[in-house]
């Protein structure tokens, strides 16, 4: 009887062994999802936090730089494209004094000259922000191309469909830098003959598309290996991120490169 | 009635696991991670032990606990194999290669020199469920110290770690105790041990079916 009893206690040793293990074992990882539970909290916090902060630097790095063009902008107003005219002028006014043999090197440069000033004020007015809100994103766009063509090493074709409306000040300014830079990179990399550019406006989106039919590029590669240089393609990317709109940038080698640019359109909420 | 007990107990246990290897068929193609896919073949391969091992014993009225034998050193070398798939950390691995080594070798120190193959290698189990609850408890430090967030309901893994967790920590009192009780009669009917490895086992292969479906359930959740 003794040992029935002695054998009955130790069972139920084992069996209370058991019980409390497997129940310190549930403590344990109920322990482990709260914690983990609030450190999900704290992590997404910190996320939110990240993204705001280097929204609110882009948004003042984009901000320094539109002041910058402006006063490049201003100073080649007022101080380079000035001087240049009162060179022009100076020039005019040896008309009558110059030999004949000497009369077509100094029309040669004044003609220059002239093609270089209205350059200047071409180059002016294009980084000012301000002329975006009198000329308006398309006029602006089609003013951009049109200095293109008069290089004479590109045709362009400039199109608008649907109703067009105003995005803000903010978002146009955005989607001209975009724009800009893009016709940048066909000028400096392309190698292209043809630039065309479509904006269409859609009753819930804007889409302007920027094609070339040069010599294209790995898209993969340019990822990998790019530097931070200026407006990259990573910078476009965060300045579309910074307004909410997306770009999209397909090329093959050899087969020209289309950019599409999306922008939603903007809801009152 | 003795006999009526065990067949309820074995009825039970199986009807669990058959369960779990159904599921684990049925979510095969939508397996990820990869690994998941040996589950029915490990789970197909538990049940034919088990079904095989009952089966031998009644029969043919012998002992068959060097059919466990075996088993438990096949089941530890599938979950060495699973573990190495879910670490993520070095440190941990080699971790993990060292107790999987040791315990191979212990095993077949046991089976040879020690209690023998024919006896049940309590020991051996006492240290590949001590061994499964340190992988265990090793993965679950990896996703505490991880620094992404983490949710843990449609992860197959901590399912499946849970239930092996659970399983190890309520089955090595007994298990370890395994000679000692058989050797004193003190679970002569086997009640005892049918409860215990009943419950731990309905607890694990229902973790490990909520493993193999969780990323299903907590999508339709989630709408």
């Amino acid at each position: 009887m003794q040992n029935n009893m002695e054998k009955n206690e130790l069972l139920t040793y084992i069996i209370a062994t058991t019980a409390i293990l497997v129940l310190l074992g549930a403590f344990l990882l109920f322990v482990l999802l709260w914690y983990r539970r609030n450190k999900n909290q704290y992590i997404k916090e910190k996320q939110h936090m990240q993204s705001t902060l280097n929204q609110t630097l882009l948004q003042t790095r984009l901000e320094i730089q539109e002041e910058t063009f402006k006063t490049i902008s201003q100073e080649i107003h007022d101080n380079i494209g000035q001087a240049l005219s009162f060179v022009k002028l100076s020039l005019n006014m040896m008309d009558g004094r110059i030999p004949p043999d000497i009369k077509e090197k100094l029309t040669e440069s004044k003609e220059l000259l002239g093609k270089t000033i209205q350059d200047l004020r071409d180059i002016a007015r294009s980084l000012n922000p301000d002329f975006l809100s009198d000329s308006g994103l398309y006029g602006a766009i089609e003013q951009q191309l049109q200095l293109l063509e008069k290089t004479g090493e590109y045709k362009t074709t400039f199109n608008v469909m649907g109703i067009v409306y105003k995005n803000s000040q903010q978002r146009e300014l955005v989607l001209f830098r975009i724009v800009q830079e893009l016709l940048n990179n066909i000028i400096k990399h392309a190698e292209a003959t043809t630039v065309n550019v479509l904006m269409n406006y859609q009753a819930d989106k804007l889409l302007i598309t920027v094609s070339d039919n040069g010599k294209g590029f790995d898209t993969s590669a340019v990822q990998v290996t790019e530097k931070n240089n200026g407006l990259g393609m990573r910078n476009m990317l965060n300045r579309m991120s910074m307004i909410k709109g997306y770009i999209t940038i397909e090329s093959t080698p050899g087969e020209g490169t289309t950019s599409i640019i999306e922008l939603p359109k903007e809801t009152d909420l | 009635m003795l006999k009526y007990i065990v067949m309820v107990y074995i009825i039970i246990g199986t009807i669990a696991i058959l369960i779990s290897f159904i599921a684990s068929i049925v979510q095969y193609k939508k397996a990820e991670p990869l690994w998941l896919r040996l589950f029915p073949w490990y789970l197909g391969f538990t049940m034919t032990i088990q079904l095989g091992g009952y089966l031998y014993s009644h029969f043919l009225l012998k002992s068959n606990y060097f059919i466990f034998n075996i088993q438990q050193i096949a089941d530890f070398v599938f979950w060495v194999y699973v573990f190495s798939k879910i670490y993520k950390t070095k440190g941990v691995k080699v971790v993990l290669s060292g107790l999987a080594a040791f315990a191979i070798f212990f095993s077949a120190y046991n089976i040879f020199a020690g209690e023998g193959f024919y006896n049940f290698n309590s020991k051996t189990n006492t240290i590949i469920s001590i061994i499964l609850l340190i992988f265990s408890l090793l993965y679950f430090a990896e996703l505490f110290m991880n620094n992404n967030r983490i949710n843990y309901f449609t992860i197959p893994t901590f399912w499946i770690c849970t239930g092996l967790f659970f399983f190890n920590l309520g089955s090595i009192i007994y298990l370890g105790l395994f000679n000692y009780i058989t050797s004193h009669k003190l679970d002569e009917d086997g009640k005892i041990y049918g409860v215990i490895m009943v419950t731990l086992n309905i607890l694990m292969y229902a973790l490990f079916t909520i493993g193999f479906f969780c990323r299903t359930i907590w999508k339709k959740m989630s709408y």
